[in-house]
C-alpha cells in the first residue's frame, strides 16, 4: 500500500545556479503541460509523497502561494499537478515553496510526465469498459435464446438476434482494434505472433454470427465473441498496470547536474545542460559530474570514477589532462573545456535503459503460433473436405476456426506473470518486464559483482594491525566522529568497543576540522593535531591500512575490511544446491578473497576488472551456453549487465536508477535471491500449465466441432470458462505459491 | 490568495436527520402494529387501521419516509463536502425538503382511507405520483446543478452512487405510474394482468435496487471511510463494481415472477443475471469489510462503525439469499411465503436500518460538536438491533419453510392434500408470529434508546449550522494539446456509441406505437368482463387491501392446482387494472374463487362480516363496516369510461344502463341473503358489501364466449 | 409479451445512458488516478 513506502522527506540544497536555471524559459517549459494567455499548468516530480498528509497540505498550495489557483497531488505516482497564472518568476516561486514545505520537486528534466501513459490507460479502461458493457448486454440478449428452448415466438427470437449484433459492434470495431492492429503489424512483417489466430477468430466469429443473423439461417455467436474479447482485453490490462514504473522509470539524466556554469562572450552564466557544446568552459563545483569527455583547465581535479569503472579510490588530475565522462569531482570548483557536444556522449550510450527483451518461451510462442494458424487453416480444410464440402462441412469448418481461438493461450503469460511480479515487487524484488521472470527462472550461472553487491558500501568490519593506547582513544574519537565515511563509522564502533566504560563522549574540543577526500582527515582537538588516513597520506609511504596519528607521530594501524551482507552466503550456498554456477568479477582488490573461499572457487574471483574485462567474461560464459545473469550495483556494472541475459541491479540509494538492469533487488532482500530464482522457475512451470490446459480446451473444442457438436450454446459456455479456469488458474494459484512459498508477505 | 472559503449547510442535512428519525419510528410502531394484528384480529382497530389499509402504510413509512429521507440526509451532507461546493440553491433544498414531507403525510392520509392503487410499493395514487415526480426533479436540479458546478475534478466513487440511483429512480416511477385517472384521487393503472405485473416487478425490483441500495452504497463509500478514518480498502474495486451494477442491473426483475403467466425463457432470465449480481453485489461487501482490516479494536468500541459492520454483513446474507431465492425450485417452495419477508427484512433492517443508524452515530456528534451522549446506551441499541433481526429472521424462515411445506403436501396415498385446509397452515405458524413481533418490538426499542441517546447529545453540544472550508477557486479542468487526428480517432468510438444510440431510438419510433395497441389487448380473453358492480366490488377489494394477504396466481404445480383450480394463464387477466397477483398468502388463493360451488353469497357475508363464524381462529380482520357503507355510484360510469379507454370492451349501451344493471344483479344477491335471514333492505341494496359478494363469486370464473359481451352483440345485431 | 419489448427498450436505453456516462468519465480522466481519492476524502476542513 501507498502508505507504507519508505519515502523520506528530503529537503534539496540547490545552487545558486540551480536559481538561475529555474528562471530560463526552456528550462521552465519541461515542466508545463498546459500553457494558454490564462493559465499554465505545471507538473511535478515530488519523490517525498507519499502520505495523506502530503495530499491534504500540498493541495491547499492555494492558500500559501500568491497566483496559484489549484494543486492536485496523484498519490500512486508521487506527482503534483499545480495551476496557476502565468507570470514571470511564478514558477521559481513555485519551487521555493515547495522546498520550504519539505516537498522538494525532482527538477531533472524527463520526458515522462505521465502524459502519454494517461491517455493510454484511458484509451485501455474505454476498451476495456465497452466489451464488458456489450459482453453483459449480449449475453442477457442470447440467453433466452437458449432458456426458451421451444418457440420464443412473435418474432421474439429475430428481435434479440439484432439486438446482439448491434451490441456486437462495439465489441468489434472498437475493443478489438488493438488486437487487430498487432496481428496486422506482425502479419506485415512476416513475423508469427498468437494475435494472428486470435485476430482470426474474432473475425471469423463475427463474419460468421452476421451472416447468420442477416440471412437468418444457422446461429450467431456473439457471446462467445463479446466475452472473448472481454477476457483478452482485462487479461491484458492486468498485466500492463504500471506499478513497477516508481521504481523504473527514472531517467538516465538523473545524474546529470541541472544546469551548468559556462564562460560564454566572457561572463559566466548559466545554461541547461542540454545545451552545453564542444569547446565550452565549463565550471564543476565539489560533488559535480563531468557530462562530457574534457580536459582541466584550471583546478585540482581529485576524480571518484566508481560510477564508471568501480574503482574505489579516486583519481588526481592536473591541467591539460583528459578527464573523461562519468567521474565525480570531489575536490572544490575547477574549471573544464568540454571537448565534445553532449549529445552523444559516452555515458548515455552506456546507460542505453533496459528493453524488453523477449524470453526463449515467447520466442517458442510465437513460432508455434504460426504453426498453430496453418495447422487450424488445414484442419479446418479437412474437416470442410472431409464432410462432403456444403453447407454442414461449412458450418463444421468455420466451427472449428472458432473454438480454436488460442485465447486461452495468450492468456496464460501475461496473468501468471502480472501476478508473479506482483508478487515479488512486495518482496523487495522488482522485475521490470514480464519476460525476465522466465530469463531468472532459466538463469544458470549468476555472476556476482564485490562492493556494494555481495559488501556493504555503507559499512565495513575491520582489525587492527596496532592498537591505540587508552589515551590516545578520545582524542581519536573526537576527530573521527565528524566524518561519515565507512571507514570512519567502522573506526568509531572499534575505538568505542577499547575505551572503558565510564567514559561518555569526549569533551575535548575540535577545531580547524578538514576532510580530504581518499586521504583522509585532520583537526586540532585539545591543541593537539590528530590526524587519520591512508598511510600514503600519512607517512608518504607505501602500503595499505588506514593510519592514527596523534601529534605526529602514528599511534595505531587499522585494516578495515568489507562487511559481507548477512545471508549472502548462504543464499550462494542454495544456489549452488540448485545447480547454479557462480563467479566473482570485481573492480577492486583481491582483499577480501578469504571472506569468500569455500563459496566460490578460486578460478571463478576475478579482481581489478575493468567493466570492459568484466563485460568481456560474460560474454565468454554466454558463449559457452550459459544463461548468465549478473548481479551488480548497477551505475558501474551496466556494461556487464549488457552483455549477459539478465541484469540484476542492487541499488546504492532508495530508489537509485539502475540502467541496463532489468531486476532491482532491494539490498536486505538479495540474499534472498535463490528463493526468488525458485519461484520464478515455479511461475513459469505454471505458465506451461496453464498453456497445456488452454491446448485441451482447444482440442476438446476441434473434437466437438469436428463431430458437428458444436451449438452457440457449448460454445458460449467452452470458451469464457476456459479463459476464466486460465485466469483463475493462473493468478490465484501464483498468488497462493507465494503465499506458501514467502511466507506471509514482508 | 485564491482560495475563498464556502459553507456548507448543515440545516437541511439536520431536517432530513430528524425527519427520518421520527418518521423510522413511526414507521416501525405501525410494523408492530401490522405484525401484532397477524397473531390476533383484535389488534385491527376499525377501518382505518385494518391490516389491509395499513400493511402498505408501513412499507412506504419505512422506504421513503425513514429509508428516503435517511438517504437525502447522507446526500446533502456528502455530496457538497465531495464537491468542494455548496449545494447550489437552498431554495431547491427547502422545496425538495418540504415537498417530500408533504408526501409522506398524503401518505399518512390516504392511505389508511382507502385510496390505493393496488400496485406494491407504488400504492399512492396519482396526484402524489406527480408531486413525487416533481419533488424528484428539483432533487435532481440540486444534485447534478452542484456537481456541474463542482471544484473538485475526480468524481468520489459516491457520487456516481447517488446520480446512478436518482436516474433510475426517475425512470422506474414514470414507467410505473403511467395510469389513468378517473377520478381526484382515483385512476387505473394502463397496462393490464400480466403486463402489469412485468412492469410492477421490473420497478419493484429496481425500486430495491435504485433506492434501497444503490444510494446506501454510495452512503457507505463516505461513511465508512470517514468513521473509521481509514480510505476504501480498493478505491478501484469501487469504480469496477459499480459500473459492473448498473451496466446489467436492470435485469433482475423477471425473478418475482417465476412460475406465473410470464413466459418461461423471461423468468429464467431473472434467474440468470439475479445469480450474476452476485460477484459486484459481494465486491461491494467485501471493500466495506476489508477498510476495517487491522481497525477490529476500534469497531469494538465505536457505535458508528459496530453497526456499519452489521449492516455490510446483512447486506452481504442478503445478496446472496436473493439470488438463491431466484433460483425456480428453491422459489417453488419460498414464493409467497414469509420467508420472503425474512428475507426483506435483513436488507430492510440490516442493511438499510442499521447503516442509517451507524451514519446517525457519527453525525450528530459531528453536527453538534460534541461526542456522543452515553456509548453505553449505543451498545444496547446495538444488541437490541441485531438481536432483534435474529429473532425477526429465523421466526419467519421457519414460518415459511412451514407454510411451504404444507402447502405442498399431498397424503401418503398421494392423491390427496395433506392440509386441504389453508386455515390450518396459518395456526401453524402463529406462535412464529409472536417471535417475530418480539424481533420487530427489541427493533424498536433500540431505535427509541437511540432517539433518546441523540437528543441527549444535541442537548449538551451547539448545531454548527453551517460548515466552511477553504477551496480553490477555479475548478481542476485539465486540458491536453491534442494533435488534430488524435481528435478524429477519438470520436471513432463516441461515432460507434452514438450511432447504436440512434439505431435504437429509430427503432423504438417505429416499435412502439405498434407495441402499444398491441399492449392493451394481447392474449385470448378467457374471462369475461367485469359487471358495473362486479367492478365496484373490485375496486372495494382494492380499497380495503385484500391484495395484501390474498394471492390471485395459481402456479402450475398440482398441489395448487389441487387446492385452487385450474392454474393461471394470461388470458385470466386481459381485464385486470391493476394486477392484483399479490406477492402473500397470509390468507388462500382467490383466483377462482367463484368456481368454488361452497362459497356461496351467504358464505362469503358471513365471512366478511366476522370470519370467525365461518373460519374459527381465523386471523383475518372483520369488514362489519363493508355491510354498512353506501356504494358511491357516481363513479362507476367514469370508471367504465376509463377503462374503455384501457382497452376493456365496455359498450356504449352497457356504460348508460349501468345504474339499472347494478341493480338488478344487486337485488338479485340481497333476495339470497335474505332467505337466510339477513334482512336486507331489497331498496337499500347499494352496500359496499354485495358489491364485494358480487365480485367474488365471478372472480376467475372461465367462459367459452364471454355472456356480456354476447349479449351485448346479440342487442346490437336486432 | 410485446410488454417485454418496451421493458427491454427502457432498460437498454438507461443502460446506453451508464454507457455513455462511462465513456465521458474515461475521456475526462476520472479513472486517472484511483487511489488519491480515497485518501482525499479523509482530511476535508470539516
Amino acid at each position: 500500500m501507498v502508505e507504507d513506502s519508505k519515502r523520506v522527506q528530503v529537503q534539496v540544497l540547490r545552487t545558486d545556479d540551480q536559481w538561475e536555471i529555474m528562471q530560463n524559459p526552456a528550462f521552465e517549459e519541461a515542466f508545463v503541460k498546459y500553457r494558454d494567455q490564462a493559465r499554465v499548468q505545471y507538473v511535478f516530480l515530488i519523490p517525498s509523497i507519499h502520505c495523506r498528509a502530503c495530499v491534504w497540505l500540498l493541495e491547499k498550495l492555494p492558500s500559501w502561494v500568491e497566483g496559484v489557483s489549484w494543486a492536485r497531488v496523484n498519490l500512486d505516482q508521487g506527482l503534483l499537478e499545480v495551476e496557476a497564472m502565468p507570470r514571470e518568476g511564478q514558477f521559481v516561486d513555485l519551487v521555493r515553496h515547495l522546498d520550504r514545505l519539505g516537498y522538494s520537486p525532482d527538477l531533472h528534466p524527463t520526458k515522462n510526465r505521465g502524459d502519454g501513459s494517461s491517455l493510454e490507460l484511458r484509451r485501455q479502461w474505454m476498451m476495456t469498459g465497452v466489451a464488458g458493457f456489450c459482453f453483459g448486454n449480449v449475453m442477457l440478449f442470447s440467453f433466452p435464446e437458449y432458456l426458451g428452448g421451444e418457440a420464443l415466438g412473435d418474432g421474439f427470437e429475430n428481435v434479440f438476434r439484432w439486438l446482439c449484433l448491434i451490441f456486437a459492434l462495439p465489441t468489434f470495431f472498437y475493443s478489438s482494434s488493438s488486437i487487430f492492429r498487432s496481428a496486422f503489424l506482425s502479419f506485415k512483417e512476416w513475423k508469427p505472433s498468437v494475435d494472428i489466430p486470435i485476430a482470426l477468430g474474432i473475425i471469423v466469429l463475427f463474419v460468421w454470427s452476421c451472416t447468420s443473423v442477416i440471412l437468418g439461417r444457422g446461429t450467431p455467436y456473439f457471446d462467445s465473441l463479446c466475452g472473448l474479447v472481454f477476457f483478452l482485453l482485462v487479461g491484458r490490462s492486468y498485466q500492463r498496470k504500471s506499478f513497477t514504473h516508481l521504481v523504473f522509470e527514472r531517467d538516465n539524466h538523473r545524474f546529470f547536474p541541472l544546469s551548468l556554469s559556462v564562460i560564454r562572450k566572457g561572463k559566466r552564466e548559466a545554461i541547461p545542460l542540454s545545451e552545453l557544446k564542444c569547446s565550452d568552459h565549463y565550471f564543476l563545483k565539489s560533488g559535480g559530474l563531468v557530462p562530457v569527455r574534457s580536459h582541466l583547465v584550471k583546478g585540482e581535479g581529485v576524480f571518484d570514477f566508481r560510477m564508471v569503472t568501480g574503482e574505489t579510490e579516486p583519481q588526481l588530475k592536473h591541467v591539460e589532462e583528459r578527464v573523461h565522462a562519468g567521474g565525480i569531482q570531489r575536490g572544490g570548483e575547477i574549471l573544464l573545456e568540454a571537448e565534445e557536444d553532449l549529445d552523444e556522449s559516452e555515458l548515455v550510450r552506456m546507460w542505453g535503459g533496459g528493453e524488453e527483451r523477449p524470453s526463449r518461451r515467447e520466442e517458442i510462442l510465437d513460432r508455434i503460433s504460426g504453426v498453430f494458424t496453418l495447422v487450424i487453416l488445414s484442419l479446418s480444410g479437412f474437416t470442410f473436405y472431409w464432410h462432403g464440402m456444403d453447407g454442414e462441412a461449412l458450418h463444421r469448418a468455420c466451427a472449428i476456426l472458432i473454438v480454436a481461438c488460442p485465447c486461452a493461450l495468450a492468456l496464460s503469460a501475461p496473468l501468471t506473470l502480472g501476478k508473479a511480479i506482483r508478487a515479488l515487487a512486495d518482496r523487495g524484488c522488482f522485475v521490470r518486464y514480464g519476460a525476465m521472470i522466465e530469463t531468472l527462472a532459466e538463469t544458470d550461472h549468476v555472476v556476482f559483482d564485490k562492493t556494494g553487491t555481495l559488501t556493504h558500501i555503507d559499512r565495513m568490519s575491520g582489525e587492527w594491525s596496532e592498537k591505540p593506547l587508552g589515551s590516545s582513544i578520545e582524542p581519536l574519537l573526537a576527530l573521527i566522529q565528524q566524518s561519515g565515511h565507512p571507514v570512519a563509522q567502522s573506526l568509531k564502533v572499534a575505538l568505542e568497543d577499547m575505551r572503558s566504560n565510564t567514559q561518555t563522549s569526549p569533551e575535548d574540543s575540535v577545531e580547524h576540522f578538514m576532510e580530504h577526500p581518499g586521504k583522509g582527515m585532520e583537526a586540532m582537538v585539545a591543541g593537539k593535531k590528530v590526524r587519520v588516513g591512508s598511510r600514503v597520506w600519512i607517512s608518504g609511504q607505501a602500503g595499505s591500512g588506514v593510519c592514527l596519528e596523534l601529534d605526529g607521530e602514528i599511534v595505531g594501524v587499522y585494516n578495515p575490511r568489507s562487511l559481507l551482507r548477512d545471508g549472502i552466503l548462504d543464499s550462494l550456498e542454495s544456489l549452488k544446491e540448485d545447480g547454479v554456477g557462480l563467479s566473482l568479477l570485481s573492480g577492486d582488490h583481491n582483499r577480501d578473497e578469504e571472506l569468500l573461499r569455500g563459496y566460490l572457487s578460486a578460478e571463478e574471483m576475478h579482481f581489478e576488472c575493468s567493466p570492459e574485462v568484466k563485460a568481456r567474461k560474460i560474454r565468454e560464459k554466454v558463449e559457452a551456453g550459459k544463461r548468465v545473469a549478473m548481479v551488480g550495483d548497477g551505475l558501474n556494472d551496466s556494461l556487464a549487465m549488457k552483455s549477459s541475459h539478465l541484469g540484476i541491479a542492487v541499488p546504492l540509494e532508495d530508489g537509485c536508477f539502475a540502467p541496463n538492469s532489468d531486476v532491482i533487488i532491494q539490498e536486505s532482500e538479495l540474499r534472498r535471491l535463490h528463493e526468488f530464482r525458485k519461484f520464478c522457475r515455479l511461475a513459469v512451470r505454471n505458465i506451461w500449465v496453464c498453456l497445456t490446459i488452454s491446448l485441451l480446451y482447444n482440442m476438446l473444442g476441434f473434437i466437438l466441432a469436428f463431430s458437428g457438436r458444436i451449438s452457440p450454446m457449448v460454445c458460449a459456455v467452452l470458451m469464457p470458462i476456459s479463459a476464466l479456469t486460465i485466469l483463475i488458474y493462473s493468478v490465484g494459484w501464483t498468488g497462493l505459491l507465494a503465499k506458501r512459498f514467502f511466507g506471509r508477505g514482508q | 490568495m485564491s482560495t475563498e472559503t464556502i459553507r456548507y449547510d448543515n440545516k437541511v442535512v439536520l431536517h432530513f436527520l430528524i425527519a427520518s428519525t421520527l418518521f423510522g419510528v413511526v414507521g416501525m410502531m405501525v410494523g408492530l402494529l401490522i405484525a401484532m394484528q397477524l397473531t390476533n384480529p383484535a389488534f385491527n382497530l376499525g377501518p382505518w387501521l385494518s391490516f389491509g389499509r395499513i400493511r402498505p402504510l408501513h412499507t412506504n413509512a419505512v422506504i421513503f419516509a425513514f429509508v428516503g429521507n435517511a438517504l437525502f440526509m447522507g446526500i446533502y451532507y456528502s455530496l457538497p463536502r465531495l464537491c468542494k461546493t455548496p449545494m447550489i440553491s437552498p431554495l431547491l433544498s427547502k422545496i425538495h425538503f418540504w415537498g417530500w414531507q408533504a408526501i409522506i403525510v398524503s401518505a399518512v392520509i390516504t392511505l389508511p382511507l382507502g385510496i390505493t392503487s393496488g400496485k406494491e410499493y407504488a400504492e399512492l395514487e396519482w396526484p402524489i405520483d406527480i408531486a413525487i415526480t416533481l419533488v424528484w426533479v428539483a432533487f435532481g436540479i440540486n444534485m447534478l446543478g452542484t456537481i456541474y458546478k463542482r471544484r473538485e475534478r475526480h468524481m468520489y466513487v459516491a457520487i456516481w452512487f447517488y446520480v446512478a440511483s436518482w436516474l433510475a429512480v426517475a425512470i422506474l416511477h414514470i414507467v410505473n405510474s403511467i395510469e389513468l385517472p378517473f377520478s381526484y384521487f382515483h385512476s387505473f393503472s394502463y397496462f393490464a394482468g400480466v403486463q402489469d405485473a412485468l412492469v410492477q416487478w421490473w420497478y419493484g425490483h429496481n425500486a430495491v435496487a435504485f433506492f434501497l441500495t444503490t444510494p446506501y452504497l454510495g452512503m457507505m463509500y463516505y461513511f465508512l471511510p470517514k468513521a473509521a478514518n481509514r480510505p476504501v480498502f480498493s478505491y478501484r474495486l469501487s469504480i469496477i463494481h459499480f459500473w459492473a451494477l448498473v451496466f446489467i442491473y436492470m435485469w433482475a426483475g423477471p425473478h418475482h415472477l417465476l412460475y406465473s403467466a410470464v413466459p418461461d425463457w423471461a423468468q429464467s432470465l431473472g434467474t440468470v443475471f439475479s445469480l450474476m449480481l452476485i460477484a459486484p453485489s459481494w465486491g461491494g461487501m467485501l471493500n466495506g469489510l476489508l477498510t476495517l482490516r487491522g481497525a477490529w479494536d476500534r469497531v469494538r468500541e465505536d457505535a458508528a462503525l459496530k453497526f456499519m459492520v452489521v449492516a455490510i454483513t446483512c447486506y452481504g446474507m442478503a445478496t446472496f439469499e436473493g439470488p438463491m431465492l431466484s433460483l425456480k425450485n428453491v422459489n417453488a417452495l419460498a414464493h409467497y411465503t414469509d420467508y420472503i419477508i425474512g428475507h426483506v427484512h435483513v436488507g430492510g433492517l440490516g442493511w438499510n436500518g442499521c447503516l442509517t443508524f451507524g451514519v446517525l452515530y457519527w453525525l450528530v456528534p459531528k453536527l453538534f460538536g460534541t461526542k456522543l451522549y452515553s456509548q453505553k446506551l449505543a451498545s444496547w441499541h446495538f444488541w437490541l438491533a441485531t438481536l432483534g433481526i435474529i429473532f425477526y429472521a429465523v421466526a419467519l424462515y421457519f414460518a415459511g419453510i412451514t407454510q411451504g411445506l404444507m402447502w405442498s403436501q399431498f397424503n401418503e396415498e398421494g392423491d390427496m392434500l395433506k392440509y386441504p385446509n389453508f386455515l390450518e397452515t396459518v395456526l401453524q405458524i402463529i406462535p412464529m408470529y409472536y417471535v417475530r413481533a418480539l424481533g420487530g418490538s427489541m427493533y424498536l426499542i433500540g431505535a427509541l434508546v437511540m432517539c433518546y441517546n441523540l437528543w441527549k447529545t444535541a442537548r449538551e453540544g451547539d448545531f454548527i449550522a453551517e460548515d466552511e472550508a477553504q477551496v480553490p477557486t477555479r475548478i481542476g479542468a485539465l486540458q491536453t494539446n491534442k494533435g488534430f487526428h488524435r481528435k478524429l480517432e477519438g470520436m471513432a468510438l463516441p461515432f460507434t456509441v452514438f450511432s447504436v444510440f440512434a439505431v435504437i431510438i429509430g427503432g423504438l419510433f417505429e416499435l412502439v406505437p405498434v407495441i402499444m395497441s398491441e399492449v392493451k389487448n394481447p392474449s385470448k380473453p378467457l374471462v369475461g368482463i367485469y359487471s358495473p358492480l362486479e367492478l365496484e366490488g373490485r375496486e372495494i377489494y382494492r380499497k380495503e387491501g385484500c391484495v395484501n394477504c390474498h394471492s390471485q396466481m395459481i402456479r402450475p404445480f398440482r398441489a395448487e392446482t389441487e387446492r385452487y383450480g385450474d392454474y393461471a394463464k394470461p388470458g385470466d387477466y386481459v381485464y385486470e387494472h391493476p394486477f392484483l397477483w399479490g406477492s402473500r398468502r397470509i390468507g388462500p388463493d382467490l383466483q377462482r374463487i367463484g368456481e368454488r360451488p361452497d362459497l356461496t353469497a351467504i358464505w362469503h357475508y358471513n365471512h366478511m362480516i366476522d370470519p370467525q363464524t365461518t373460519s374459527p381462529d381465523s386471523i383475518m380482520p372483520p369488514y362489519p363496516w363493508l355491510a354498512e357503507n353506501e356504494l358511491d355510484l357516481s363513479l362507476t360510469r367514469s370508471k367504465m369510461r376509463a377503462l374503455r379507454i384501457l382497452g376493456v370492451p365496455y359498450s356504449d349501451k352497457m356504460i348508460e344502463s349501468a345504474l339499472t344493471d347494478m341493480k338488478k344483479q344487486a337485488e338479485g344477491i340481497s333476495r339470497e341473503l335474505n332467505k337466510f335471514d339477513k334482512n336486507i333492505d331489497p331498496e337499500q341494496w347499494q352496500t359496499e358489501l354485495i358489491a364485494l359478494i358480487a365480485y367474488l363469486k365471478v372472480l376467475g370464473v372461465r367462459v367459452e364466449e364471454d355472456p356480456v359481451l354476447s349479449e351485448t352483440k346479440a342487442e346490437e345485431e336486432l | 409479451m410485446e410488454i417485454m419489448i418496451m421493458l427491454i427498450a427502457v432498460s437498454t436505453m438507461v443502460a446506453l445512458i451508464f454507457l455513455v456516462g462511462f465513456i465521458w468519465s474515461a475521456r475526462k480522466g476520472q479513472f486517472d488516478d484511483l487511489v488519491t481519492p480515497a485518501v482525499r476524502i479523509l482530511d476535508e476542513d470539516s
